[in-house]
């Protein structure tokens, strides 16, 4: 899912060649700037498309429990099996729900994978990138990898040294301490159905 | 090449005889180093010039102790050329190293061009780009480039006046006088060995160095530093000039099955001649005592030529473990822990937990240990607290196996309290610690740290530029001076040491860079880092530029504080960007209460930033006193006495 907050504003460029990491995330954007492409009416006709969308091209290279997990921090540790299960589905739309529209912008334009510097053999690893959003700004921007079973995933993002994952758990952090789990799961899932249609924004 | 006639770099043509460059957007002139320093560069394209052939061939023997002249020197240059230390067109940044021109140099008398070897590892040294609009001074926007351009810029605006004053300094060779009671310690040469022990060397120094800043009235160079310079093709003279001290130990090691054979020696830099020098034979079992009597030897040698006192207890230092193969495993892990990057880390945890498996009972493994664990959640997404716990479980094991950790535990110790707002345990922790490592240039900035956050700016200042001394090329040591100076508001001196940290290595704080920009008025540098983590991470940046333009001209202040808060109702603004925020907009009532709900997540509130002159307003609004409390600085106060600024009536707590 991180992906997707990266994917949504940028478009596929050149790879470097010596870790499996960069031609991840240089081959999702490709398949995504296709995709856009090619079904563009269809996913601005329809927001549960560009969910599919998702589900199948995004949150494979994203693992959306450990993700929750290391957001959620001691919270994760203290909620019920049901408030944990709620909350993955609750953030996981709320993501799909910000971002997902905002695919329709993406265009082959500029995400530059730069050449990996770190051990490749080694997790996690940093796919470092230079991300141009829709208004020219670019940002430096690193997809932490870690490695699983062989497959290579998506663990956190950090944009110009701000982390994604840490973002986050200090918002719910904050949110938590203030309403409780449970009132940010409800906010989460309020705000993943209240999102516009796709394209009317 | 012949260049002095005049050389064409990218869309500008140079010329170092009338210190001119001209370009698309008019002719720049340039100071005559900052022209010599482009000359020399200019010499080899595409190759690695270091920082000390730079030095040596600008400055001279003469060169400054450290690399200020050198790094506002290629701040200038960045800034005439548009260019930027993150991604570079014309200049790049060998971390730890020195400097590539990247662009294709054309003397302006010849015909032939000279292209850059290429640099196949390194997409951004792309010499077509140099031709582009970056070489008329015009920079992509919000590209972070432009963020470190515009930072560097600043910098050597805001900075030419200092500049002026100190660089006659190294330019006239007046350099400060070299206190007789310096020393450092290089990392021993590992001769015939691999690359790959280049670790023993290192350990085998890092120990002695270890021992003699126990030495009371000796100055003893950081490690970053002494063995950030041995990486120079330098003679010693030059290298103790750079790190200004009188003394240099080097040596040698060879290793041969058990076999150990190593040689010192100890030079008087600044006399020039060699003070003692020895040949050491013994096995590998030997090692600690070996290392004993070496630092016993120096200190009886110093003490003949260093007018300071230097004591007479011989250093004696318990055999730490005897497994060798688990030393060996703790020196690399120290290698990589000292690396401070998370994969570094990560390394030097499982070389830790390996040593402990060989030795249980292994004291200093157990510490280390619990020292990458404290650190890993500052260079990673690791929970803090999770990573705390393994921490101090980890040292509670290791006392277990050894009562006498618990001096050189302190600092881990110190460490989990300050992060975990335990100030007072934060602070005992610290002393002992510093009863132990008066000449630990981490402990001195991890100190700094913790006193700026308890309302100590002065006091952290003072460590601050302590931890420096001993470490003029830590990026660390530098970057947290820069922090501590903003804390006094020596705003000219943050920004000459952040341009320092970042030259030397240090990635980019945005905490500290935002503040420091904000002083320099410098609001649009802001932007893309504001605006690129709001967009990359799913939330409205639609209070970003009100907020911008409102720190700009206050007019604009309604506005933003309408659109700051629909972002704060929708949830749209990290709580610690929204209590900076409502600070700056003045809005003091709203940012008691964001602060109080910051709180909340320790890891993110900067407790450093309440004693800032930014937060003035907050510190004499009623209720601040809510905030110290909720933090817990008053008890810690009330223990330690309470700082100038601030005072306790009834339940009122005002702070200057």
């Amino acid at each position: 899912m991180l992906l997707l907050a990266t994917l949504a504003t940028a478009a596929p460029g050149a790879a470097a060649q010596t870790f499996a990491g960069n031609e991840i995330v240089a081959g999702t954007a490709a398949e995504l700037a296709t995709a856009i492409a090619t079904r563009r009416v269809e996913l601005e006709a329809d927001h549960e498309s560009i969910a599919m969308l998702v589900d199948t091209l995004i949150l494979p290279r994203f693992d959306m429990r450990r993700g929750s997990r290391a957001i959620l921090a001691e919270h994760w540790d203290s909620a019920s099996a049901a408030d944990r299960d709620r909350f993955v589905t609750a953030f996981y739309e709320y993501l799909v729900a910000t971002y997902g529209d905002l695919l329709l912008y993406f265009k082959p334009e500029t995400l530059r994978v730069l050449p990996f510097d770190g051990d490749p053999a080694r997790s996690p690893a940093r796919v470092h990138t230079i991300i141009t959003l829709n208004d020219g700004t670019e940002v430096d921007v690193d997809f932490v990898m870690i490695e699983r079973d062989g497959d290579w995933r998506v663990a956190d993002i950090e944009a110009e040294g701000v982390s994604y994952v840490r973002t986050y758990r200090s918002q719910f952090r904050v949110d938590i301490a203030a309403d409780g789990l449970g009132s940010v799961i409800e906010w989460l899932e309020r705000k993943a159905a209240s999102v516009p249609a796709p394209g009317t924004r | 090449m012949e260049l002095k006639q005049g050389f064409r770099l990218g869309n500008w043509e140079v010329r170092p005889l009338t210190g001119e460059m001209s370009g698309a957007d008019g002719i720049a002139h340039l100071e005559p180093k900052v022209m010599e320093v482009l000359a020399a560069l200019a010499q080899r394209p595409g190759e690695v010039v270091e920082r000390e052939e730079l030095l040596r061939r600008v400055w001279g023997t003469r060169a400054a102790v450290a690399d200020e002249p050198l790094t506002r020197c290629i701040a200038e240059l960045r800034r005439v050329l548009g260019d930027s230390r993150q991604t570079p067109v014309f200049i790049q940044t060998i971390p730890k190293r020195g400097y590539r021109l990247l662009c294709p140099v054309t003397p302006l008398a010849a015909s032939t061009t000279f292209v850059p070897a290429p640099a196949p590892s390194e997409e951004r040294s792309v010499p077509a780009a140099a031709a582009a609009p970056a070489a008329s001074g015009h920079r992509r926007q919000g590209h972070p480039a432009m963020v470190g351009t515009g930072l560097a810029a600043a910098l050597v605006l805001a900075g030419v006046a200092l500049w002026a004053m100190t660089r006659g300094t190294a330019e006239s060779g007046s350099v400060e006088p070299i206190e007789r009671n310096t020393i450092a310690v290089l990392p021993f040469t590992d001769v015939g060995g691999s690359p790959d022990n280049a670790y023993f060397g290192e350990g085998l120094a890092d120990e002695i160095l270890s021992r003699l800043s126990a030495v009371e009235g000796l100055h003893v160079v950081a490690r970053t530093s002494s063995f950030a310079v041995r990486a120079s093709a330098d003679d010693v003279r030059s290298i103790a000039q750079r790190l200004a001290v009188a003394h240099v130990l080097e040596g040698t090691v060879r290793r041969d099955g058990e076999r150990v054979r190593i040689d010192v020696q100890l030079i008087d830099a600044t006399r020039g001649y060699r003070l003692w020098s020895a040949r050491y034979d013994g096995v590998i079992g030997d090692i600690f005592a070996l290392q004993d009597e070496i630092a016993n030897t120096i200190v009886a040698k110093l003490r003949d030529t260093v007018p300071t006192e230097l004591p007479t207890t011989p250093i004696v230092t318990s055999v730490p473990t005897t497994n060798l193969d688990a030393y060996q495993l703790l020196l690399q892990g120290r290698r990589y822990l000292n690396q401070r990057d998370e994969d570094s880390l990560r390394r030097s945890i499982l070389l830790f937990q390996e040593a402990l498996e060989l030795d249980p009972s292994y004291g200093q493994a157990y510490v280390e240990l619990a020292k990458a664990y404290a650190l890993l959640p500052t260079y990673s997404a690791e929970i803090q607290d999770e990573m705390f716990d393994l921490a101090l479980a980890t040292l509670a094991a290791g006392v277990e196996q050894d009562a006498a950790l618990d001096d050189s535990m302190q600092v881990v110790l110190a460490l989990v309290a300050s992060a975990r707002w335990d100030w007072i345990g934060a602070e005992i922790a610290f002393r002992r610690a510093l009863e132990h490592n008066r000449n630990d240039s981490n402990l001195l900035v991890w100190y700094s740290q913790f006193l700026s956050a308890v309302g100590r700016p002065a006091a952290a200042a003072d460590y601050a530029r302590r931890a420096r001394e001993l470490d003029l090329l830590s990026p660390v040591a530098n970057h947290r001076l820069s922090v501590a100076s903003m804390w006094i508001d020596a705003d000219d001196d943050a920004a000459r040491y952040a341009q320092i940290a970042e030259e030397l290595g240090m990635g980019r704080t945005p905490d500290a860079y935002i503040v420091l920009e904000f002083r320099q008025r410098n609001y649009a540098a802001v932007r893309p880092l504001l605006i690129g983590v709001q967009t990359m991470f799913g939330k409205a940046t639609a209070w970003v530029d009100p907020l911008l333009a409102a720190l700009a001209s206050p007019e604009h202040r309604p506005q933003a504080i309408e659109a700051l808060a629909r972002a704060e109702q929708a949830r749209d603004v990290p709580p610690k960007y929204l209590f900076g925020s409502w600070l700056y907009l003045g809005e003091t009532e709203r940012a008691v209460d964001a602060g109080l709900r910051l709180v909340n997540d320790r890891p993110s509130f900067n407790v450093e930033f309440l004693f800032s002159r930014e937060a003035r307003a907050l510190r004499q609004h009623p209720r601040f006193g809510e905030l110290v409390r909720a933090i817990g600085l008053n008890s810690y106060w009330d223990r330690f006495g309470w700082p100038e600024m601030c005072r306790e009536s009834g339940d009122t707590i005002s702070c200057g």
